[in-house]
């Protein structure tokens, strides 16, 4: 171990913004190539990231404020955006705590079948969104195997809100574990019996040691599947019912947008979305840099 | 103070412990010695209640406590790696034992910060208070480690391999200074190592383990000179097994002589074709092989005369000789 203080890097955001990454002095490096790998990061994220999003809001500027305003902040895309980002705040919230107990379980204990759970677990990123959403639609639906039994509770799933979560949920659990897994194997248990032995119960144990230290990967599984459930389409589309106003979500407000030639009504919302999650993501990352700070 | 009753722990097939006693005296600073797979650790944890024992009885001043919680024990324990908690820092990892208590008796975070303080002053760390863990170094982290277990007030102070992810320099240091600090405090402590140069220095009595078995219990003087085992003998200082020459006893496998109970002589020896010599400390290192039978022999000789030329041949006899029959007692 050594005798300096590295602290690790709080966020590639904060960096960016905080200290110029990009126009810092550069002080000389035993690693070659630091023009060249810059350049073309720059270039390739230029490329594939940049252009994109810069076509999307060049068509937005086409439009005109008034027409903007009228299109993107309209009752109906109000209402899909709320949507949007409430199902998929709710689900990144229930994947964080679902996320910890499967990556929880996957760390600390040894059963047959682990490494089955463990391929489980992956399995919705590779699954074709739109199969998933058809299987939960069939499965929660009014003639469903869940759905049958939930709706004489009153509970109706399919083609509500609380359908589009489980859909957003399904979708994003591998974040959640992929993110916290390593980081509690890396834990080590005897900080754990460490807070034992100096007389700490269970509960005081996980609040007090085990959570702070996870708190960074949590956060970023948390945004990662928010992220994806913001963006998600093909899941939900046949679980949502798709009403106007109720269950439309704003990614299908902008597919039908685009089915009515209208580019300049599918941009305008796509830009805010963009705008929202942009936020969002960034006030995530400073939340992480807050936690992480302090830890090496 | 402690009183270990008939201990067994298996771990899968592996039998880790074979009915371990051993009672240890208030006070006493006790180093538990033994080759890695000995079970000294797994005794250490036991004792904590980190780990349960199938079968025996932990016993802390005269209470049974073999069914109590590790936190219940109050015992403190200091880990190899440390185990800090690095989103703490130092004060608060120092504080952490008190600052989980039952409300009602938990003390206000003034005190609980004062107690940190203290206990820093004590580990000569004073003023590093708001450092985290992380920037801090290897032995002023083992510091924060003790500091954390003595400030719950602990009736038992265990430490494993204490020293052992440190260098050598602030290992002899560290060494020394808890040896001062065991004086001053007089807390019961028990220390595992595989180091006997570092049980030897500093344990009251050691615990020689081997195999899951308690091999001898002496002071420091008695495990060297009076070795109780052929495993002992071996594995704390170096020995030489000599064929089991004149005047040992009958039944005699073997003879234990140490480098330096060899003398080399003009007559009437075992004759040792020299092979490598160099200096170690004060003496002169001679590593030979024995003319009858090929054995290799290790011998410390005054380093005033000039040593022996590699090559030639020398007679030698052990000035003190040691040995152990079938049953494992010296004779």
């Amino acid at each position: 171990m050594s005798d300096t203080y590295t602290p690790t890097a709080p966020s590639p955001w904060l960096r960016a913004f905080g200290r110029g990454v990009f126009f810092r002095k550069r002080s000389r490096s035993v690693l070659p190539g630091f023009r060249l790998s810059l350049g073309f990061s720059v270039a390739w994220l230029t490329l594939i990231v940049l252009i994109p999003l810069a076509t999307i809001i060049l068509k937005t500027l086409g439009m005109g404020w008034d027409e903007f305003v009228r299109v993107g902040l309209s009752d109906r895309a109000l209402a899909a955006y709320r949507l949007s980002f409430g199902t998929a705040l709710s689900a990144g919230l229930v994947n964080a705590f679902a996320g910890l107990l499967v990556a929880w379980v996957l760390v600390r204990y040894d059963f047959p079948g682990k490494r089955v759970i463990g391929a489980t677990v992956d399995l919705p990123f590779a699954l074709p969104t739109a199969v998933a959403g058809i299987a939960l639609t069939s499965l929660y639906g009014t003639n469903g195997w869940l759905g049958a039994w939930l709706e004489p509770h009153g509970i109706k799933v399919a083609y509500t809100p609380l359908g589009i979560t489980i859909a957003l949920i399904f979708i994003g659990l591998p974040f959640v574990v992929r993110q916290v897994e390593p980081v509690l194997a890396d834990l080590g248990k005897d900080v754990e019996e460490a807070a034992a032995t100096l007389g700490a119960r269970r509960g005081q144990t996980f609040v007090r040691v085990i959570l702070p230290a996870i708190l960074p990967a949590l956060l970023t599984g948390f945004a990662l599947a928010f992220a994806r459930g913001v963006g998600e389409y093909g899941s939900v589309i046949f679980i949502s019912g798709n009403m106007p106003g109720l269950t439309e979500i704003a990614p299908l407000l902008i597919v039908t947008q685009l089915e009515e030639y209208n580019y300049a009504g599918a941009t305008a919302i796509a830009t805010i979305m963009m705008v929202a999650s942009f936020g969002i993501l960034l006030l995530i990352n400073l939340l992480q840099a807050v936690t992480r700070r302090r830890q090496a | 103070m402690i009183e270990l009753n008939a201990i067994t722990k298996q771990f899968g097939e592996y039998p880790a412990l074979h009915g371990i006693d051993l009672s240890i005296n208030k006070g006493e600073f006790i180093a538990l010695l033994g080759p890695s797979g000995s079970g000294k650790t797994t005794l250490l944890r036991i004792i904590a209640g980190l780990e349960v024992q199938d079968g025996g009885t932990v016993a802390l001043e005269g209470e049974d406590v073999s069914r109590r919680k590790v936190a219940d024990r109050g015992v403190g324990f200091v880990f190899q790696q440390y185990a800090l908690f690095k989103h703490m820092n130092v004060a608060e990892n120092i504080g952490f034992g008190l600052s989980v208590r039952p409300r009602s008796q938990r003390p206000n975070r003034a005190a609980i910060r004062a107690r940190a303080e203290e206990l820093l002053g004590l580990v000569q760390l004073e003023g590093l208070g708001n450092r985290y863990p992380a920037q801090l170094s290897g032995g002023q982290r083992q510091r924060v480690a003790l500091a954390r277990a003595l400030a719950i007030e602990p009736r038992l102070l265990l430490l494993d391999e204490p020293f052992g992810a440190l260098d050598a320099k602030v290992r002899k240091d560290l060494r020394r200074w808890l040896r001062e600090l065991h004086g001053r405090l007089g807390i019961t402590s028990i220390f595992v190592t595989h180091d006997q140069e570092e049980a030897l220095e500093l344990a009251d009595r050691v615990v020689v383990m081997n195999q899951g078995r308690i091999e001898q219990v002496g002071t420091p003087e008695e495990i060297y000179m009076h070795p109780a085992t052929p495993f002992v003998s071996q594995f704390v200082g170096e020995t030489n097994l000599l064929p089991a020459a004149n005047g040992a006893p009958d039944g005699a496998l073997a003879v234990y002589v140490r480098p330096h109970e060899i003398e080399i002589v003009k007559s009437g020896g075992e004759a040792l074709r020299v092979g490598n010599v160099f200096r170690k400390g004060g003496v002169w290192r001679i590593e030979g092989h024995l003319a009858a039978d090929q054995r290799l022999v290790e011998i410390d000789a005054d380093a005033s005369s000039p040593p022996p030329a590699s090559g030639e041949t020398i007679l030698i006899r052990p000035k003190h000789l040691r040995t152990f029959a079938q049953t494992g007692a010296e004779q």
